[in-house]
């Protein structure tokens, strides 16, 4: 009964053409309880404070801002990782409402997200291939072997078909590591794909090559990037649109990306 | 700073510091070296703070290991913090590495490393892992220590922009092997050897320019056995290059490169 109560629901909205990901309001506050003795009192910590954004389809928006800015709770909530307090978050024109685990799980098959350590995203137990297939194996649609043809076809894409499938994930290098998180992502064939500081860890050739990587992808299938980096450069040079984030806002005024750019100069 | 994993050993070849050969030190002699002659800020802020020692303690330690007067150790370290404006009301210098941010850590890092006075700090990647406001923070505290001190710095990054900023002279290594050395402002303004070329051309443009396209050069390709060990991924290769191994040539200008292209 509430699923039907939620297709209603969602029918109600009218999705914008060629939207991929809107969020409007959205707020999010950390607690914590300090257990030591004697105050057990709670500490709040606004990570979002109204955010407002969309993003078209086969659009690349660069999020950049100083560390604690928010900018990784932005990505874990457009990811469904992490509930929001308030605010409304659509993804492919459907509303996500996380206390309706349909309108989650949709959204978590649109939305994939990448993390700056590889490392510690992959099972160091797992091959290469497998590693890549099990969100499909999770996801319970199609049989084994298909996952696996399945992977095999995304590993060759993001130019890793010359090393063998089965060698493990520890062995490899970063750089070989993060293309296998990005195929992990990219195997669930996802519209929007988070990079939450991907690329900040790697030397400038694999960055390079990375870039190359992720543009060749988005002309041969429609997808959109969130961008999201502290390095204000690089997030310029890739992306579309640009949000600067700021305390758990954005700002978007003329006198912040210009103490951003001379931030960047100063290096 | 003789400081190689397991399996690693010096075959060859001599480091000279202050008149000193450090390969042939014995290992007693070489811990006296380490911190108080050259100091190293590690890449791993997280791995190098023992997670179980305030801040300040842990920069007292290498006083007491190395300073003469050791009775007001913490003193001296407080003093040290707050040189590197550890900020916080001085509660920050009482507060655990994981109660700390990494801009934070990092002061902590640098005020350790200039604890016992080195003659030459070598930073491995100082701020590759913070924003762009830490970066230049920290760029300008370790630009203060060295002219306070009269510090030598070995700057190790893989962001030109950095060391351009920062150095006087800059080394380009690859595969193990130094390829280009020159005058920090040359080596921007036209860099030789065609790894240093394409290695800035990875940098994205200055703020203000709009880059023809976000497609960026990348050199794919294995790394040479014989003969020039860029060779496989060089874009200006010729049949001479996969044949021998070119020389360390001197230029004009103070200038060297390793690449067949300049050897006479």
């Amino acid at each position: 009964m509430s699923a039907v109560f939620g297709m209603q629901a969602e029918s109600g909205q009218a999705p914008i053409a060629g939207e991929a990901l809107a969020v409007s309001r959205m707020c999010k506050t950390y607690r914590r309880n300090l257990r030591s003795f004697p105050s057990r009192k709670t500490v709040t910590f606004a990570a979002l404070k109204d955010v407002s954004f969309s993003l078209r389809s086969g659009r690349i928006l660069g999020v950049t801002g100083p560390s604690g800015s928010g900018k990784s709770t932005l990505a874990r909530c457009i990811a469904c990782l992490e509930p929001w307090d308030s605010g409304e978050l659509r993804v492919g024109g459907g509303r996500v409402d996380m206390s309706r685990p349909h309108t989650v799980r949709d959204a978590r098959l649109q939305v994939q997200l990448v993390l700056q350590e590889s490392a510690a995203a992959l099972n160091p137990g797992f091959s290469i291939v497998e590693a890549v297939r099990e969100p499909l194996d999770i996801q319970g649609q199609g049989n084994k072997r298909e996952h696996a043809d399945a992977a095999m076809t995304t590993l060759e894409r993001v130019g890793l078909s010359s090393i063998s499938a089965s060698r493990n994930v520890k062995h490899l290098s970063t750089g070989q590591r993060q293309r296998v998180a990005l195929a992990r992502a990219l195997t669930m064939r996802p519209s929007i794909l988070v990079l939450d500081e991907t690329l900040s860890d790697v030397d400038l050739g694999v960055r390079a090559e990375m870039v190359n990587l992720l543009l060749d992808i988005q002309s041969e299938q429609v997808i959109s990037y969130v961008f999201i980096s502290h390095d204000v450069r690089l997030t310029r040079h890739i992306a579309d649109e640009m949000l600067f984030m700021k305390a758990g806002q954005i700002s978007r005024s003329n006198a912040d990306e210009q103490v951003c750019e001379d931030q960047s100069n100063c290096d | 700073m003789r400081l190689l994993p397991p399996g690693g050993k010096i075959i060859g070849g001599r480091v000279v510091f202050h008149q000193q050969e450090l390969t042939a030190l014995s290992e007693t002699r070489m811990q006296s070296i380490r911190g108080a002659g050259i100091a190293m800020m590690p890449q791993e802020q997280t791995l190098a703070l023992h997670p179980l020692i305030r801040a300040v303690d842990q920069v007292a330690e290498v006083v007491r290991a190395h300073c003469e007067v050791v009775d007001d150790a913490r003193s001296h370290a407080k003093e040290l913090l707050q040189q590197m404006r550890l900020d916080g009301d001085g509660k920050l210098e009482l507060a655990y590495p994981h109660e700390m941010s990494g801009g934070q850590r990092q002061r902590v890092l640098l005020a350790m490393t200039l604890a016992a006075r080195p003659k030459l700090l070598i930073a491995d990647e100082p701020t590759s892992a913070v924003d762009d406001e830490v970066r230049s923070e920290i760029s300008l505290l370790i630009q203060q220590a060295r002219e306070r001190y009269g510090l030598s710095l070995l700057w190790i990054t893989h962001r030109p922009e950095d060391v351009t900023a920062m150095a006087d002279k800059v080394l380009v290594f690859y595969a193990g092997q130094l390829v280009e050395e020159a005058p920090a402002a040359n080596l921007l303004e036209q860099p030789l050897h065609p790894y240093t070329r394409l290695l800035l051309a990875c940098v994205p443009a200055q703020p203000g320019t709009k880059p023809t396209s976000k497609r960026m050069p990348v050199f794919s390709g294995p790394i040479g056995n014989v003969g020039c060990s860029f060779a496989p991924r060089c874009p200006d290769r010729i049949q001479l290059c996969s044949e021998r191994q070119p020389p360390l040539v001197q230029l004009a200008g103070n200038r060297h490169v390793r690449c067949v292209r300049y050897a006479g």
